[in-house]
């Protein structure tokens, strides 16, 4: 099944505003997802701004990229723009719904 | 120790039966499957199956009743396991090719035995009692699907455990993937040990050891599934006050 459209925007804006190759920066923002406890396949533009503040800078900052702070911002912004995409029902949606909607 | 397990049964039949139905009405206003899925099978296993598996058990019970009991039994078992199948695939690996091809192996496999399990049941000569030739391949199926409840909740809590440092869970979901687990964990686990005894005990239908884990699994089951699906107001102030 096909990545989330946040994952493939994130992607796409590190390969276009870093020296990242496309696997090199699908590798970077899926480790930084692992970190945070998301999936490629299901993560949210909400969540992936999250990761943009938190965690992306640095997984940048590791691997040479200078400046990773301004670009995870920048690409922050694009983010902010998507919508949810059909990235299905997570598990946390069901087992929110489940307890009564707690 | 028949005491001890007489009661954890009663006390996973009536939890299990009240969050069953309280998930089916969820169900009947979402209309979504989870809800539905899950229910299903806490209806049908705990209170159906499990109860007239117990009274189809007992000498003292009429042939013809304990027949009826032992196929119902069976069958609501089996659409119950079938569910929780359906469950775990669907919510945790509604892409996984692997996870289609288990769960799909598996229901066939407890749908298969069910349908014989009736057949041969109404098909008996008179006075003859039911038997269970397929006990152990439908208690291992059984089984399997807890087990692979128990890691996948355990698994969703880890994660929820990273997100929550993120403020992108919330502690309470998080500790219902793992109260989810656990009842994976507890379910597995006395089903494994009471059907290794049924095996290997000299006196299996009164043994201690099989009554010891059916009573531990079924007061800890009681106990996990309450607390997750139906968590008192004094739980959920906890949780959020030690997240």
């Amino acid at each position: 099944m096909a990545d989330s459209q946040a994952f493939e925007f994130v992607c796409t804006a590190l390969e276009e505003r870093t020296s990242l190759d496309r696997l090199a920066a699908r590798g970077t923002v899926r480790i930084a997802l692992k970190q945070a406890g998301l999936e490629a396949r299901t993560v949210s533009p909400d969540q992936m701004a999250v990761v943009l503040d938190r965690i992306l800078p640095a997984e940048l900052g590791s691997r040479g990229i200078d400046g990773g702070e301004e670009v995870c911002a920048a690409i922050a912004t694009g983010v902010s723009g998507l919508s949810g995409g059909d990235t299905g029902e997570t598990p946390d949606a069901v087992f929110q719904r489940l307890g009564g909607g707690s | 120790m028949k005491l001890l397990a007489l009661a954890a049964a009663l006390c996973f039949i009536g939890v299990g039966g009240l969050v069953g139905i309280r998930l089916l009405l969820l169900a009947r206003k979402t209309r979504q499957l989870p809800e539905f899925a899950v229910g299903l099978g806490f209806v049908c296993v705990g209170l159906i199956g499990y109860p007239l598996g117990l009274m189809a058990q007992s000498p003292d019970v009429p042939l013809g009743l304990a027949k009826l009991g032992f196929a119902g039994g069976n069958l609501a078992t089996a659409i119950g396991s079938i569910a929780i199948f359906v469950f775990t695939w669907r919510v945790f690996r509604p892409v996984e090719v692997w996870a289609r091809v288990l769960a799909f192996s598996c229901m066939g496999v407890l749908g298969a035995i069910a349908v014989h399990s009736v057949v041969s049941t109404l098909m008996l000569e008179a006075g003859a009692r039911p038997t269970r030739p397929f006990m152990l391949p439908q208690q291992i199926t059984v089984a399997v699907s807890y087990l692979w409840t128990a890691i996948e909740g355990i698994r969703w809590y880890g994660l929820s455990k990273k997100r929550m440092a993120l403020g992108l869970s919330d502690p309470q979901v998080a500790n219902r993937f793992l109260l989810w687990g656990y009842a994976g964990l507890l379910a597995a686990g006395g089903i494994g040990v009471s059907t290794l005894r049924l095996f290997t005990a000299p006196d299996p239908l009164n043994d201690p050891v099989a009554m010891l884990a059916i009573g531990v699994a079924g007061f800890g089951s009681a106990v996990v599934i309450y607390l997750a699906f139906l968590p008192p107001r004094f739980y959920r102030r906890w949780l959020v006050a030690t997240a």
